[in-house]
């Protein structure tokens, strides 16, 4: 019996840490560049996974291709708010602090205000649809497919981000505005575009975790605050702004959260993450990854 | 009349008409008053530690939860005072430990802390109540809403002015200090971390204490009640949309924003968050400095037109 729930935990922690690092990759990504932390993310999420669920349910349009339409519909929001809201807060801030405090609440702000159109648009219910899920066998134990494609797409989409970060001149230049803010713009860096830039792929990758996860699982206007919750604990253990630690730390959490829930008690899962990130805050509040 | 007198006729008609209010009034708005009444302490609490040093807390719903479940544990085996005290002293306890150890947490950091925090405790006591004692919840002790009224009136004038008197002592302007700049403040000799903590801890206290008496409203609580993530969220909201840099600020927000979610949350409860956080949008947008410095502009036009 053993070695079949160890393999289970292995393969299937590892399909939800994906998820979680595709999630709190784009909210560190956010965080490192603008020190916006979004909290909001989690609806760009809510979103995603409905626009995939009513392209599948209306048009049968393959959840895999939805990706290219929920990324697209979570780029034109977050376009729509940055050069509403948030550029207007960036430019007039004087200190980092007042910027943290003012888009903070900003965020909070929209979260509430999608969270709640959700529930009046699509109502509370739980909603979801039924794609690959045939059981194919790994190791003599049975998954459904939509759980490995799940966890290949999100692969890939995390290996592309991460190879676009450490190799191309924009990721070059985003990874300067994470560490040396003032050095990145006197080298000549075009840091508002950096902003933008930050925060329209900070929310892509958010609304593709989304279309990948209504592939799973069945989904509420509210999923977004768990993830959200979940990608916050991932980031603080990674280490806010730092963008590799982030994609680690996300892995990290799929295993103690699938542990928890399969092997412990699914009851605890919550408390669980909550008392990692209140000890994390506690001794090491810069996170686990940086010296 | 001399002006320092007549800086007390206002509070004084507006104490007696709410201490007799009771006598006369419906008990929809009584039991309506009182809870615009705790919405006002708490709002003033965080605005106390939080609008002077700068230091967002997300988590005044760990310490409002706190006395929310001292009364559901203790209500009906004690007698209500001493509960109520007794949520308030533990609060008060609780955010001095927790204060002690994370108040080196900054900005950013801080506000998630106060936010996990109050969460942790939430799902600690929602794990608690069904995995070992073996109920979702328990039924509260119930009091009169007359006598609720009656203690919120009391404690917002008290909170009130033990803030007010605060804020004028060395300790008050320490903390101020630390919110200007808190590496200044350290080099004047402040002990920061002492003040700091004392500060949380004192705004907590009332939290708690609200908590422990406003339970009482219900007859079956749960924990999800008491740690609801609204306590956290409005008190801050609260004191935004009035004004975090006003003393009054955080009065107008209360008074201004309980009554709309009241009435929201009677006629159109689905819009109701969607209209909240358009109202907090909004002002933390176009305008950071809240409702009172608007007020404030209308009324110094007045006067200069008059004078």
């Amino acid at each position: 019996m053993f070695p079949s729930l160890f393999f289970e935990v292995l393969i299937g922690g590892l399909v939800l840490g994906l998820l979680y690092s595709l999630v709190s990759a784009g909210l560190n990504l956010q965080y490192g560049v603008t020190r916006i932390l979004n909290v909001a993310h989690g609806e760009f999420l809510m979103l995603g996974a409905y626009t995939t669920y009513f392209l599948f349910i209306l048009f049968g349009v393959n959840p895999l291709i939805s990706l290219l339409v929920s990324g697209l519909v979570s780029l034109i929001l977050m376009l729509a708010l940055y050069s509403g809201i948030f550029r207007i807060i960036i430019k007039r801030s004087s200190s980092i602090e007042e910027l943290e405090m003012e888009t903070l609440l900003t965020c909070f702000a929209l979260s509430f205000i999608f969270q709640n159109t959700a529930v009046i648009l699509f109502s509370a219910n739980e909603r979801g649809y039924i794609y690959a899920s045939q059981l194919i066998s790994i190791a003599g134990i049975p998954f459904a497919l939509n759980r490995i494609i799940v966890a290949i797409a999100s692969s890939v989409i995390n290996f592309v981000i991460y190879a676009f970060m450490r190799f191309s001149r924009v990721g070059t230049a985003l990874r300067a505005m994470v560490s040396e803010p003032i050095g990145a713009k006197l080298v000549g860096i075009n840091a508002s575009r950096m902003y933008m830039l930050s925060l329209l792929l900070g929310c892509i990758l958010s609304a593709w975790a989304g279309s990948l996860i209504s592939m799973m699982f069945a989904i509420t206007p509210f999923i977004g605050s768990n993830y959200l919750m979940i990608a916050l604990v991932a980031t603080v253990v990674g280490g806010l702004g730092s963008f590799i630690g982030g994609i680690i730390s996300g892995i990290i959490m799929g295993y103690a959260v699938y542990i928890t829930m399969r092997v412990i008690s699914p009851s605890l899962t919550s408390l669980v993450l909550y008392i990692v990130l209140i000890l994390i805050l506690l001794l090491k509040p810069r996170g686990l990854f940086k010296r | 009349m001399p002006a320092r007198q007549q800086k007390y006729i206002y509070p004084t008609i507006i104490a007696i008409a709410l201490a007799v209010a009771p006598l006369f009034a419906p008990r929809y708005f009584i039991s309506l008053l009182a809870i615009v009444f705790s919405w006002i302490i708490l709002a003033v609490s965080w605005h106390f530690f939080c609008g002077s040093t700068k230091y967002i807390s997300l988590g005044s719903a760990a310490f409002f939860g706190t006395g929310f479940y001292i009364t559901a544990l203790f209500g009906k085996s004690l007698p209500i005072f001493t509960v109520i005290l007794l949520g308030g002293v533990i609060s008060f306890l609780l955010s001095f430990c927790i204060g002690l150890v994370t108040l080196r947490l900054k900005g950013m950091y801080f506000a998630i802390f106060t936010y996990g925090l109050s969460e942790l405790l939430k799902n600690t006591l929602i794990w608690l109540e069904t995995v070992v004692w073996g109920t979702p919840g328990r039924f509260v002790v119930n009091l009169d809403i007359e006598f609720i009224y009656y203690i919120m009136l009391v404690l917002v004038f008290v909170v009130n002015a033990f803030f007010y008197l605060l804020r004028r002592t060395r300790f008050g302007y320490a903390l101020k200090a630390i919110g200007e700049s808190e590496d200044t403040a350290e080099h004047v000799g402040i002990n920061t971390t002492i003040y700091k903590t004392i500060g949380f801890s004192l705004s907590s206290l009332f939290m708690g204490v609200v908590g422990s008496i406003l339970v009482t409203r219900w007859t079956y609580v749960d924990p999800r009640m008491g740690f609801s993530g609204l306590y956290s969220f409005m008190p801050a909201i609260m004191t935004i949309f009035g004004g975090i840099e006003s003393k009054y600020g955080p009065i107008l927000g209360a008074v201004i924003l309980s009554l709309l979610s009241e009435i929201l949350l009677t006629g159109f409860k689905e819009y109701y968050m969607v209209i909240l956080g358009a109202v907090l949008l909004f002002f933390v947008v176009l305008l950071p400095k809240g409702l009172y410095s608007i007020l404030e502009k209308i009324s110094q036009k007045f006067s200069q037109r008059g004078g």
